[in-house]
This record gives C-alpha cells, sequence and structure tokens, in this order.
C-alpha cells in the first residue's frame, strides 16, 4: 500500500516540478507515437479503401495479410526494424538504429494494418451501391474516395485511437530499435521498464500515470471528435 | 453527326426558382440532319457467366420521352439500365448519347473494359435514382449540395438550386434534417430532388418506388409525373409495375428474358400486346386460339365471327404458311375449333385473339349489353376479390376471367354456379400472331 502511495505523490512531485527530464520524455514519446500514427493515416487508409473497394486478384490475400498485421507482435516489428537498420543491414548507412527515427518507423509497421484492417472494415459497412450512385452523379474518382471516408468516419477514428493505442503502449520494438538511450530515445514505456528493473517502482508508477493520463486524453480528443453531434 | 454541347461549368445560369425550365445541355441537329436520340444502343449483347444473356439490337430514347423499361423480374432491365449508366461495362456493341458513343470503341478485346468508363462531362449530364435512396450521412440541403458539387455548381447558386428542387418535391421543410433519420418516402424524395438537381438531361430511375408503401409510393408517383411534365426531362425508368408505366411514361419497351420484345406506348403494350409474353405480363388474362380472315377483318371464334375495329390489326401479315401450333394459354380445356367458315384455308391463318379481365360486362340472361359486341353464354365458377373489384371466373362457351367493379358485383348479387351471359365489345379484341419457335 505505501509503495502505491508513494508511487502517486511522486508522480504529483514529478509532474509539478515540471521536471525537465520527464518533461523531454513526454514530449518525445507523444511525437514518435503521433507521427507513426500520422504515417500509419496517411499508409494505411488508402490500403483500406483499396482492399475495401477494388476487385482484384490476390485481394482476399492481402486482406488477411492486413487482418494478420492487426496481431503483429511488436517485438516483431522491433526485429525487422532492428535487421533493416542494423549497421550491416540493407539501410546501415542511413545510420537510423538507436533514433527516433528508427522507433517512428517501427511504430507505423505496428499501426498501420491496425487502421487499414479497420478502415476495410468500416467502408465494407457502406451499401456498395452507393459508390454506383455516386458515379452516375458524376462524382470524380477523388470526390467518391473522399466521400467514402466521410461515410466511414466513425470507423476511421477508431481506426485512430487504435492505431495510436497500440503505439503509445507498446515497448518491446521501441527498446530494441530505439535503445532507452536518456534524452534521446527514452519514451515513457522504456523508462517504465526500466524503473521497474531498478526497483524504483514509485518512479514507474508516476510513469505509468502519466502515460494513462496522455493516452486517456488524446482519446478522449479523438471520441469527442468522433461522438460529436451533427449539425441540428 | 455534330452536335454542340454546352454544360454550364459555373453557377451563374442556374435558373431561379419558379423560373421557366431550359436544359443546360442543349442538342442541336445541324439543319437538315434530323435530331438525334437522347440515347441509343445498337447491337449490346451480353452474357453471364451463369448463362444469361442480354440481347438487344436496337432501342432508343428520344429527347424529351419519359422510356419505361418493363418487364418480369429477373428479365435483365436492370442490367440493361447498368449498361446505359456506365456500371456494366463487359458488352459488346454501342450506345450513344446524343450521337456520341458512350466510350471509344475497344482496340482489343482486352482493353474493353477499361475503355467502357463514361466520360465525367457525360456523367455529370445525368443522374439517378435507385430502389434504395442511397443517401450520404449528411444533411438533406448537404446531399443535395454535394452532388451540385459534382457538377461544379457551389455556393450560393448550389444552394438556390437546392431550396428550388427541395420545393418542387414538397419537402422544403426538412432541408436540415439529417438524412439517415428520414422516412423511406421523405429519403426516396430527397434521392429524386438529388437526381434533378442541376438540370441533367438524362435521368435514370432504376425501381425507386418498389420500397415504398402505397400511399407513400403513389403520392410521390403523382409529383414525379408532374416535374417531369413541367421540366421535359429525358428519363429512362425501370419497374415492374404497369401502374408506374401507365402514370409515368410516355413510352415503354417491354423485356423478356433478356430481350425487348415490344416499343410503343402504354397504352399499346397494355391493350395490344405483341406477343403471347407480353400479352400474358401486362395481364391480358383471356387468350383464344382462332382464326383470322383478312378479307373481311374478321376474327372466327368457336362458331362466331368477329369483327376488328377499322385500325387495329395493322400486324396481321399477309397470309403464312401454317406456324406450329401455339400454346393455348389461361382458360384451359379447349374444345376443338370450331369450323370457321368456307374461306379458303390460305386466308384463315391461325391466331390468338384476347381481350383484358376488365373489357368486358358480365350480364344476366336477359340483360341486354350497352355495347355492340358478342355474347357469350357461361357459367359463374370462382368469385375472387381483389382491391378494386371482383374477378369472376366464367366457364361455358369460352373460359373467362371477368372483373368486374365492386359496384357492380355488390348490385347484381351474382353467385357461383349463375347463369350469366358476357359481352365482349367488338373494339377490345386484340389479335396477336403466334411467334414459330
Amino acid at each position: 500500500m505505501e509503495l502505491i502511495s508513494q508511487g502517486f505523490s511522486k508522480a504529483f512531485q514529478m509532474l509539478i516540478s515540471g521536471d525537465p527530464e520527464l518533461l523531454k520524455v513526454i514530449l518525445l514519446t507523444l511525437r514518435v507515437s503521433g507521427t507513426a500514427t500520422l504515417i500509419s493515416l496517411v499508409v494505411g487508409v488508402p490500403v483500406g479503401f483499396l482492399l475495401a473497394g477494388k476487385r482484384f486478384f490476390g485481394r482476399r490475400f492481402f486482406i488477411s495479410v492486413v487482418n494478420t498485421g492487426l496481431g503483429l507482435p511488436p517485438v516483431v516489428a522491433g526485429l525487422t526494424v532492428s535487421i533493416l537498420f542494423w549497421r550491416s543491414g540493407p539501410f546501415g548507412d542511413l545510420r537510423l538504429l538507436y533514433t527516433p527515427t528508427a522507433m517512428i518507423i517501427a511504430q507505423a509497421l505496428i499501426a498501420t494494418p491496425v487502421v487499414a484492417g479497420l478502415t476495410i472494415a468500416g467502408l465494407q459497412q457502406i451499401p456498395p451501391k452507393l459508390k454506383n450512385q455516386l458515379y452516375v452523379l458524376g462524382a470524380s474518382p477523388w470526390q467518391t474516395f473522399i466521400l467514402m471516408l466521410r461515410e466511414a468516419r466513425f470507423a476511421i477514428l477508431a481506426a485512430v485511437m487504435a492505431g495510436f493505442g497500440s503505439v503509445i503502449s507498446e515497448v518491446g520494438a521501441s527498446m530494441m530499435v530505439g535503445g532507452n538511450i536518456l534524452g534521446d530515445t527514452r519514451v515513457l514505456t522504456t523508462a517504465t521498464v526500466m524503473e521497474v528493473s531498478k526497483g524504483n517502482f514509485d518512479v514507474a508508477i508516476a510513469l505509468s500515470l502519466v502515460l494513462m493520463f496522455f493516452t486517456y486524453a488524446i482519446t478522449l480528443i479523438l471520441t469527442v471528435i468522433q461522438q460529436r453531434r451533427f449539425p441540428a | 453527326m455534330h452536335t454542340t454541347r454546352t454544360l454550364s461549368e459555373s453557377g451563374s445560369t442556374i435558373i431561379p426558382p419558379n423560373a421557366h425550365y431550359e436544359k443546360p445541355y442543349s442538342v442541336t441537329a445541324p439543319p437538315g440532319m434530323p435530331m438525334p436520340n437522347a440515347l441509343e444502343i445498337r447491337n449490346l449483347a451480353l452474357t453471364y457467366p451463369g448463362g444469361f444473356k442480354l440481347d438487344v439490337p436496337h432501342f432508343a430514347v428520344s429527347n424529351g420521352e419519359v422510356m419505361g423499361i418493363i418487364g418480369p423480374n429477373g428479365a435483365g432491365k436492370s442490367t440493361l439500365l447498368a449498361v446505359m449508366m456506365g456500371l456494366e461495362r463487359s458488352y459488346s456493341g454501342t450506345i450513344m448519347r446524343n450521337g456520341i458513343p458512350l466510350s471509344p470503341k475497344p482496340s482489343r478485346e482486352s482493353s474493353q473494359k477499361a475503355l467502357r468508363s463514361i466520360s465525367r462531362d457525360m456523367r455529370r449530364s445525368m443522374s439517378a435514382v435507385f430502389q434504395s435512396p442511397l443517401l450520404l450521412d449528411d444533411t438533406v440541403a448537404g446531399n443535395i449540395m454535394t452532388a451540385l458539387s459534382f457538377k461544379g455548381i457551389r455556393g450560393s447558386a448550389a444552394r438556390q438550386e437546392t431550396e428550388k428542387w427541395l420545393t418542387y418535391f414538397g419537402i422544403p421543410q426538412i432541408a436540415r434534417r439529417r438524412a439517415r433519420l428520414l422516412s423511406g418516402g421523405e429519403a426516396q424524395r430527397v434521392s429524386l430532388a438529388r437526381a434533378f438537381a442541376g438540370n441533367p438531361e438524362l435521368i435514370f430511375l432504376d425501381e425507386p418506388f418498389s420500397a415504398l408503401d402505397p400511399p407513400t409510393r403513389s403520392a410521390l408517383i403523382g409529383d414525379l409525373a408532374d416535374i417531369l411534365a413541367r421540366t421535359g426531362i429525358t428519363a429512362i425508368l425501370v419497374t415492374h409495375s404497369l401502374d408506374e408505366m401507365v402514370m409515368l411514361c410516355s413510352k415503354a419497351a417491354v423485356m423478356i428474358n433478356g430481350q425487348i420484345c415490344q416499343t410503343g406506348t402504354p397504352d399499346d403494350i397494355m391493350n395490344r400486346p405483341g406477343s403471347l409474353e407480353t400479352a400474358r405480363f401486362v395481364g391480358m388474362e383471356n387468350l383464344y386460339e382462332a382464326e383470322y380472315h383478312s378479307d373481311n377483318r374478321e376474327i372466327a371464334l368457336r362458331g362466331r365471327r368477329i369483327p376488328l375495329p377499322a385500325a387495329a390489326p395493322a400486324s396481321i401479315p399477309a397470309p403464312v404458311p401454317p406456324p406450329p401450333p401455339a400454346p393455348v394459354p389461361v382458360p384451359v380445356p379447349a374444345p376443338a375449333l370450331a369450323p370457321a367458315s368456307a374461306t379458303a384455308p390460305a386466308s384463315t391463318p391461325a391466331i390468338l385473339a384476347g381481350f383484358r379481365p376488365e373489357n368486358a360486362q358480365v350480364l344476366l340472361p336477359d340483360q341486354a349489353p350497352s355495347w355492340p359486341g358478342t355474347i357469350f353464354n357461361g357459367v359463374i365458377k370462382h368469385v375472387t376479390p381483389g382491391t378494386s373489384g371482383y374477378r369472376l371466373t366464367i366457364s361455358g362457351e369460352l373460359d373467362m376471367i371477368i372483373e368486374c367493379r365492386r359496384n357492380d358485383y355488390l348490385q347484381q348479387r351474382w353467385f357461383i354456379d349463375q347463369s350469366v351471359q358476357v359481352a365482349v365489345p367488338h373494339h377490345v379484341w386484340h389479335v396477336i400472331q403466334p411467334q414459330p419457335k
């Protein structure tokens, strides 16, 4: 019990005092996971749109790949990125391993299938004839794309939340490709793991609370957007 | 073929509410040239993997016409419409709008599908309403404004146009409501308003009323008929409802088993079907094998001579070698054909003679008919109540189904096994040449 109360008071202390180290970790966490989510949207939504709407050979195979990716273990994503950016690996010359960029790449790899999979599910809820209707009314392919996404906006916002949630909470990939370097690649999850291994449970609790607070705050914003009342 | 086409890109040409209707696309033929058809199909053929075949050698819709495509379910009506809308592309043949092919002729078989897509300009000059309203999750006005934006109409012009069409369809008060929360009838009105907004050149209506309940449906059909007449927009309506055809269309094509078997006015189709299939579909239930005497334009039926009206059987060809016996429809066991007359057999081809159940009068044995006609004696075998009257199954000289209005039925107090006479006026008879299979 004492451990927990100590954890809470430590957390408040750290937050109120504006611990610069903690602030750095928080900002990096948000930057890495936010960017990764953004990338996963830019890639995952169009991929989901194509897989949901177009009929082509191998479509079902690709959908099954995406759906498998929904359960992609972060360590596998981390391992893949590590191998690719290892000094002697194919992209070793870019010297990206143990940088935030590598973490973003790994996290985007985790979030993209989540976003694509939920986008497919959302778009397939729309009556298939709606596309025909838009075509006959004279919509351009781009207008059709935008309107279909608008129709699936609830599902796509859910995809954003799920994608963001999956990357801000993962630790395996960030640890492997980032290395938990203080002031450089240390994020809230990796810091928590480290503090626990050092026996600093109070700090670990504080970090976890901060992590949960931010996850909740961002999800809340997205939920408010998603559940916004329709005009009039 | 030279046609000038100008699609209004800006909103400035949009007509203010209640102004006289103008077509945004002006189609004119050069002097001496006939006006091209709004839509024309030549040699269309399409086969589905299941074996269903669509085969339309020729089909044309002229400007300002409301063309019905009518037929039983599964006849290929909606497929034909999908071809015309550019949604179904794996066909062979040519489709032209105002004399311009819908899509360039494919150079190779493999590239056929890709080239079949319709140019955006052509799509912007048409619109469609399907069985379900297919509205976007937006406000009613937002739905119409979005469709207008496809056609390049935005801003205040779009708002004006939206208001105008919502008013025409009697729903200005729901402009700000969310489309998802509308009733079926309201939603279909919005879908129609969306289709008419921006004054398209051609509107496709694919069974737009079949999901509506009867009062909603008939109110909407009335309003649509009015708007079609007022705007003069060319429309193609697919339906399996004879009512809709009669109430909305200026012309109609009957489609059965992937083929158009008759084109004509709704009145032609209802009263002068060209084939046995059409006759059955439009409800000409009384059909009999008979002989036709071309010299004095008479039908010989069970020993009776029925003179045909002057204009009717233009379709009766010159005597042909006797066709194989046609299947005798509805009224079942027909006694052997009575010898018609002593005329030479060459001038008496076997035909089908028929009339609609509502076109004859049932009388008591001593009553006189109101018009010159043929009297057939019979006995009432069955009475089936209907929405507007009663259907009497009568057997005797001819097996007949006669519809009589509820009021007449109740006044006469018909009963089963009662002897009656049926007066069939001469002018209601229609003659069908059986098609050799």
